[in-house]
C-alpha cells in the first residue's frame, strides 16, 4: 500500500523532473521538494495559522489553570468552551503535521532509494521501475527510465551518494534547522514550555546534523532545502503578527477576534 | 490542558519517529549487497557482510572466521571500525582475495584465515588538498589471471596486481579507469579481462598492460553483472532488458534479446542453451545459436509473492536451481522449465540472490536478510543437510 501510493509515484515523478532538467539529480532534489511543499503547503498553512491561534489562546488558558486548579473537570469543560468560543479546534495543528509526516518520510525514502548508492537499494529501485506509471512517464520522455541508472551523482563538491568529506552540508543543516526552529516555536510564557523549547531547539539541529554526517549528502541537500523552503512558507504567513500577540497577553483577548475572521475567509 | 497534551505528545511522536529513523541509519550496519560465495577444497568462503568465513563442507562447520578493520574518521576524531565484505571471494596460490566496502582487495591465508596483505587505491584529493575522496565500496569479485589478480575496484578504476608475493609493497602493475563503477566480477579468458560497468558499457583489456581492447557501447541500461563466455562470445546482461551476445575477439555485437524486465547478471551457459532471469522473476531458457526462447517460466506465478531473479542459474545434472529475491528457491527441469521439488525451498525473509553452488553433493544457498548465512540442501529434496551459523548461534 505504501509503495504503491507512495514510493512508486514520488520515485516516478522523481525520475521525471531528472529526465526533463538535464540529468542533474541535485536540481531534481530542489525540484522535487519544492513541489512536494508547495502541495503539502495549505497544510502547512493551516497548522501554523491554528498554532497561532492557539497561541494567542494561551493567557486565557493560563487564567482557567489557576481558576480551576483543583477541578480538572470544570477545566476541562471551560478550556474546550473557550476553544469553541474562539472557532479553535486543538486537534486541527496536529492533523496536518501528521498528514505532511508520511509525505516527508516517503520523499526521504524515495531519495535514498532513487541514488541507489549499492546493489540491493539498486535492486528495490528495479521494483519501482516497472507498471503502467513508469511507462507513462518513459514515454514522455522517450527513452527508458532504466537508461538513467545510475544517476549522475556529482554536484559542486559533492559526491550525492556519500556523505560530505567536508562537513559543509551538516553544518548548514544545523544553522537552518535551528533558525527554522527559533522562527516557528511560538514563544511561552510557562516555564515548562520553554526549557523545552530551548532543549528542542539545541537538540533537533544537532540530530539532524549529525544524521546529514553520516548519510548521503544527497538527503542533506534534500534536508537543506526543506528547512529553507519551511522557513520561507513561515514568513508568508506572517510571523511578527504571533510574536508581537504571545510577547504582551493584555493584547490576547483582542487577537481572537483576527483568528475567527480568517476562520471565515477560508470557509468563503 | 487538552491541547497541551496533545501538542506534547505529537512532539514526542516526532521525536521518537526522528529518532528511530536515526537509528535505522547509524546503527549496525545492515547489508548492502547479497553474500560472496567461493568454493574450495572441503571448504566454501563466504563474505558476509561483517565477516568472511571459510565453512567446513562435511557439516557446516566453521572453520575460520576473518574480519577486516578499517581506519575511520570523523568530525569527532578517527578510529578503527568493522570493514564490510560483500564481493565474491577469488581463491588461488593458497589466498583467498576478499574486495570489501571499505575500498580495499584483501589477501587472506586460505587454510588459517590469517591476512597477509592488503591494497587499498590512493584516493585523489578534493578541491581541499588535504581531504582525500572516500573509497567506494568493492561489489566486484577479484579475479584471477595468472600471476595477476584483478581488482575492479572503487573510483572507476580497475588494477592489476601480483598475486603472490603480496607481503612487500603490494602495489598495482596498471590501472586502467574504466569510467563508471564495477559491480559485476571481471571475466578472465586467456589474456583479456572483460569488465562490465554500470556506465552502460562492456570494456575489453589486456591483461598483462591493460590495455583497451575493444569498447561495446550498444546497451542503454546499466552492466551490473559479470559478463559469461561461451565459445569465443560474451554474455551480458543489461538494465535496458536485453541480454547481448557480443563477439569476444572483435566487441561486436552478435545479437540481443530482449527479455521483459532488467537482466542482472549473465547467464548459465550449458550445451549451446543460455538459462537467465530478469527482475520480475521470469527464467528464460535461449538456444545461443537461434535465439529461439524455449521455454520461459513467470515464477511469480508459481509463488505469491513473485520475486526478482537476480543472480545466474546454477545448472546441475538437467536441473537449474534458480532463487529468488522473496526467499523462495527454484528447481526447474532444465528441459521443459517445470517444477522438480514437491515445494520450492522457502525462508521466511530472506532473499536469495546469490547464485548457488554444488559441492560434495551439497546445493548451499546463501541468503541475505535472515540470521541464517548459508544453507546446505539436498539437492533432490531441498532438505536443509545443515545451516550456518546453527540456529543456536554456533
Amino acid at each position: 500500500m505504501w509503495d504503491t501510493l507512495v514510493i512508486g509515484p514520488f520515485t516516478n515523478a522523481l525520475l521525471l523532473i531528472y529526465g526533463l532538467l538535464g540529468h542533474n539529480f541535485a536540481i531534481a532534489i530542489l525540484v522535487f521538494t519544492v513541489l512536494i511543499r508547495a502541495i503539502t503547503y495549505p497544510l502547512t498553512v493551516q497548522q501554523q495559522k491554528s498554532a497561532k491561534a492557539m497561541q494567542v489562546l494561551q493567557p486565557k488558558v493560563q487564567e482557567l489553570q489557576k481558576k480551576y486548579a483543583k477541578d480538572k473537570e470544570a477545566l476541562n469543560r471551560e478550556t474546550m468552551k473557550l476553544y469553541q468560543e474562539a472557532g479553535v479546534n486543538p486537534l486541527s495543528g496536529c492533523l496536518p503535521l501528521l498528514l505532511q509526516f508520511p509525505i516527508f518520510i516517503g520523499l526521504y525514502q524515495v531519495i535514498m532509494l532513487v541514488m541507489a548508492v549499492n546493489p540491493l537499494q539498486m535492486l528495490n529501485l528495479a521494483k519501482h521501475l516497472q507498471g503502467p506509471l513508469s511507462q507513462l512517464v518513459s514515454s514522455l520522455l522517450n527513452t527508458s527510465l532504466a537508461s538513467f541508472v545510475p544517476l549522475n551523482d556529482r554536484f559542486l563538491w559533492l559526491n550525492l551518494g556519500q556523505a560530505d568529506p567536508f562537513y559543509i552540508l551538516p553544518i548548514v543543516v544545523v544553522v537552518s534547522t535551528y533558525w527554522q526552529q527559533k522562527m516557528m516555536t511560538p514563544p511561552s510564557a510557562d516555564a515548562q514550555s520553554q526549557a523545552m523549547n530551548r532543549q528542542m531547539a539545541i537538540m533537533m539541529p544537532l540530530m539532524f546534523g549529525y544524521f546529514v554526517m553520516i548519510s548521503p549528502s544527497g538527503l542533506g541537500l534534500y534536508w537543506l532545502i526543506s528547512n529553507l523552503i519551511g522557513i520561507v512558507q513561515y514568513w508568508m504567513v506572517g510571523r511578527p503578527q504571533t510574536a508581537t500577540a504571545a510577547a504582551t497577553p493584555a493584547a490576547a483577548p483582542k487577537a481572537i477576534a483576527p483568528a475567527k475572521k480568517k476562520k471565515s475567509a477560508v470557509k468563503d | 490542558m487538552t491541547h497541551r497534551f496533545v501538542s506534547r505528545w505529537s512532539l514526542t511522536a516526532l521525536i521518537v519517529l526522528a529518532a528511530l529513523t536515526l537509528t535505522a541509519c547509524g546503527g549496525q550496519a545492515p547489508a548492502t549487497a547479497w553474500y560472496g560465495l567461493t568454493p574450495g577444497d572441503e571448504v566454501v568462503y563466504l563474505s558476509a557482510t561483517t565477516k568472511a568465513y571459510a565453512i567446513n563442507l562435511p557439516d557446516g562447520t566453521q572453520k575460520w572466521p576473518y574480519e577486516h578493520k578499517v581506519q575511520q574518521a570523523s568530525l569527532f576524531g578517527s578510529g578503527m571500525a568493522t570493514d564490510q565484505m560483500h564481493a565474491q571471494p577469488a581463491l588461488g596460490n593458497g589466498l583467498v582475495y576478499f574486495g570489501t566496502d571499505g575500498g580495499y582487495l584483501v589477501a587472506v591465508d586460505a587454510t588459517s584465515g590469517s591476512e597477509k596483505c592488503s591494497f587499498v587505491p590512493e584516493a585523489p584529493s578534493t578541491f581541499i588538498p588535504f581531504i582525500k575522496e572516500k573509497p567506494a565500496p568493492v561489489y566486484a569479485g577479484p579475479a584471477l589471471a595468472g600471476d595477476r589478480v584483478i581488482f575492479a575496484g572503487t573510483l572507476n578504476n580497475v588494477y592489476a596486481l601480483k598475486a603472490t608475493g603480496c607481503e612487500s609493497n603490494w602495489k598495482p602493475d596498471w590501472q586502467v579507469d574504466v569510467g563508471s563503477r564495477v559491480w559485476g566480477t571481471p571475466l578472465v579468458v586467456s589474456n583479456t579481462v572483460y569488465v562490465s560497468t554500470l556506465g552502460h558499457k562492456l570494456i575489453a583489456l589486456d591483461v598483462e598492460t591493460g590495455q583497451l581492447r575493444w569498447v561495446f557501447d550498444k546497451p542503454m541500461g546499466a552492466l551490473a553483472g559479470s559478463p559469461v563466455y561461451d565459445n569465443g562470445v560474451l554474455y551480458v546482461g543489461s538494465f535496458d532488458n536485453n541480454l547481448y551476445a557480443v563477439d569476444a575477439a572483435s566487441g561486436a555485437q552478435q545479437w540481443a534479446f530482449d527479455a521483459q524486465n532488467w537482466i542482472w547478471e549473465g547467464p548459465a551457459v550449458v550445451s549451446g542453451t543460455l538459462y537467465f532471469g530478469d527482475v520480475s522473476g521470469n527464467v528464460y531458457a535461449l538456444d545461443a545459436a537461434t535465439q529461439k526462447n524455449l521455454w520461459t517460466v513467470e515464477l511469480p506465478k508459481l509463488q505469491t509473492p513473485g520475486g526478482a531473479v537476480r543472480a545466474t542459474p546454477l545448472y546441475a545434472d538437467g536441473v537449474l536451481y534458480v532463487g529468488t529475491d522473496s526467499g523462495v528457491l527454484y528447481a526447474l527441469d532444465a528441459a521443459t522449465g517445470k517444477e522438480r521439488w514437491p515445494q520450492p525451498f522457502k525462508v521466511p525473509n530472506a532473499r536469495f540472490l546469490t547464485t548457488p553452488l554444488m559441492k560434495d553433493g551439497l546445493l548451499l544457498v546463501a541468503p541475505v536478510g535472515v540470521p541464517a548465512l548459508l544453507y546446505a540442501l539436498s539437492p533432490t529434496n531441498a532438505q536443509t543437510q545443515w545451516q550456518f551459523p546453527t540456529p543456536s548461534g554456533k
